[in-house]
């Protein structure tokens, strides 16, 4: 304690200093040199605190807000995926460019439609002559392939199905996606029925049609198909008579 | 509120006298009114305690007159902000002490090498031994200014949180209390630091205690 007071004492023997004669000067000349100075006041920090700084906040959380809803709209832009939806197919092309006409009636008796065939054939070779008999022997005779009516051969084709990874797709899951419902058998694949603005539809498979071969390969209830693959064509028995189907851009 | 530089003329210095018998806080109220004549008389009544506050902490004349002066200019832009809840010598000795404190960051930053450097080390708590010198001076005026110089010296290598309570309390010669509140600390904790404080100080200046100058 004693020490302390020593240390005390000595601290306050120090002589005390005084400010300088022109201190007061010196402090005016800063505060009018502070004046003139263009720099920021604390009042003008305030006031870009209390409006430039929740500005800021608002643009952040408006363009958070923004973006989070684009991706909402984005997502909702997307289909819903079905956990039915397995495979796919993708066209190259819209058919709406046809060149023949599209509502060609491919429903009609089977003259019509052999007539119709012929058109469709003709259109090919010379699409000025639609229905001729001449078209009709020819058809007869080159029975490789046909092109039914309302069929562009130069338009869209049935590509890359996909079955998924690792497994593989029947007979039926490969016409349904072209829009056949197909029953098969040992024999083939019978068109029970042709869904409207199909692709098989466009492509003239009518029902009834029975399907023997994809691209050249025969096709039954006891095939199964794995991998991707193309659709190009099909083989098809309709009144007695086997017709080629092309779904291929020639 | 204008302020020129030879605003304080005779009137000036006649506003000035009869401002002394005022309080701090009149005189404030005054230079919020826009009493420019008024604001000579705080500085008037602060620029030396504050100056050698300022000293005793820096041990450096010519920056301690600008922390001062910086200081006054503080307390004039702010004037309208201050609240008399508390005393005017509290706000501007916590003005000064920030300042002083500020400037100690930026000569640490800066790594200036000075006299107080060299006496300083990193540990703030470290001592520094200072040896006696034991011979015979014969002129004691010149003894005396080494005491000093070495007493400042010393106070200087205190940490901030010793400094400026020692500073307050031994220099200034100001109460516990109004240490405490200028510290923002409690009273025990403001006597203990004083206390550790001249512990550190004792430990430097052991030479110097007990001996045959005075």
């Amino acid at each position: 304690m004693k020490d302390e007071e020593e240390i005390s004492r000595m601290l306050a023997s120090l002589k005390a200093v005084d400010a300088p004669e022109d201190f007061e000067g010196g402090v005016r000349s800063r505060i009018a040199k502070r004046r003139e100075e263009p720099s920021l006041s604390r009042p003008s920090l305030l006031l870009v605190a209390k409006f430039a700084f929740p500005m800021l906040l608002l643009l952040v959380v408006g363009g958070f807000l923004v973006v989070s809803d684009s991706g909402t709209l984005q997502a909702d832009m997307v289909p819903p995926v079905s956990d039915d939806v397995q495979y796919a197919v993708v066209l190259d092309e819209s058919p709406s460019d046809s060149v023949v006409a599209p509502n060609a009636n491919v429903n009609n008796s089977t003259a019509e439609a052999a007539t119709n065939r012929g058109n469709a054939r003709s259109d090919q070779a010379s699409p000025e002559k639609p229905g001729s008999t001449k078209d009709l022997q020819a058809l007869s005779q080159d029975d490789t392939t046909i092109f039914p009516d309302g069929v562009d051969p130069r338009k869209a084709r049935v590509t890359n199905v996909q079955p998924p990874t690792g497994g593989s797709i029947s007979p039926e899951g490969i016409f349904s996606m072209m829009g056949i419902i197909a029953q098969c058998s040992s024999t083939g694949c019978l068109a029970t029925s042709v869904r409207e603005r199909s692709i098989a539809e466009d492509r003239g498979i009518q029902q009834g049609d029975l399907i023997t071969a994809v691209d050249g390969k025969p096709i039954n209830a006891a095939t199964t198909i794995a991998g991707r693959f193309t659709v190009t064509e099909l083989e098809i028995v309709r009144s007695g008579r086997k017709m080629m189907i092309s779904l291929a851009r020639h | 509120m204008a302020l020129d530089k030879n605003e304080l003329g005779a009137s000036g210095e006649e506003n000035r006298a009869s401002g002394r018998s005022l309080s701090d806080h009149q005189i404030i109220e005054r230079v919020k009114s826009g009493d420019d004549a008024a604001f000579g008389e705080i500085m008037s009544r602060y620029k030396n305690p504050i100056t050698n506050f300022l000293y005793r902490f820096l041990n450096d004349y010519e920056e301690a007159v600008d922390l001062a002066q910086e200081t006054f200019v503080r307390v004039y832009f702010a004037i309208d902000r201050y609240h008399t809840n508390y005393a005017f010598s509290t706000y501007i000795y916590r003005i000064a002490s920030n300042l002083a404190i500020t400037e100690l960051r930026k000569r640490k930053r800066r790594s200036v090498l000075s006299l107080t450097g060299l006496f300083q080390s990193d540990d703030a708590d470290a001592i520094e031994f200072q040896p006696p010198d034991s011979r015979p001076l014969a002129d004691s005026d010149l003894v005396e200014g080494e005491k000093s110089r070495v007493i400042a010296k010393a106070i200087a290598t205190l940490p901030p949180k010793y400094r400026i309570p020692i500073i307050l309390r031994d220099v200034e010669g100001r109460s516990y209390e109004d240490v405490a509140e200028l510290m923002q600390l409690g009273l025990g904790t403001t006597k203990s630091r004083i206390s550790r404080g001249r512990g550190l100080l004792k430990e430097k200046l052991i030479g110097y205690m007990h001996g045959p100058i005075e």
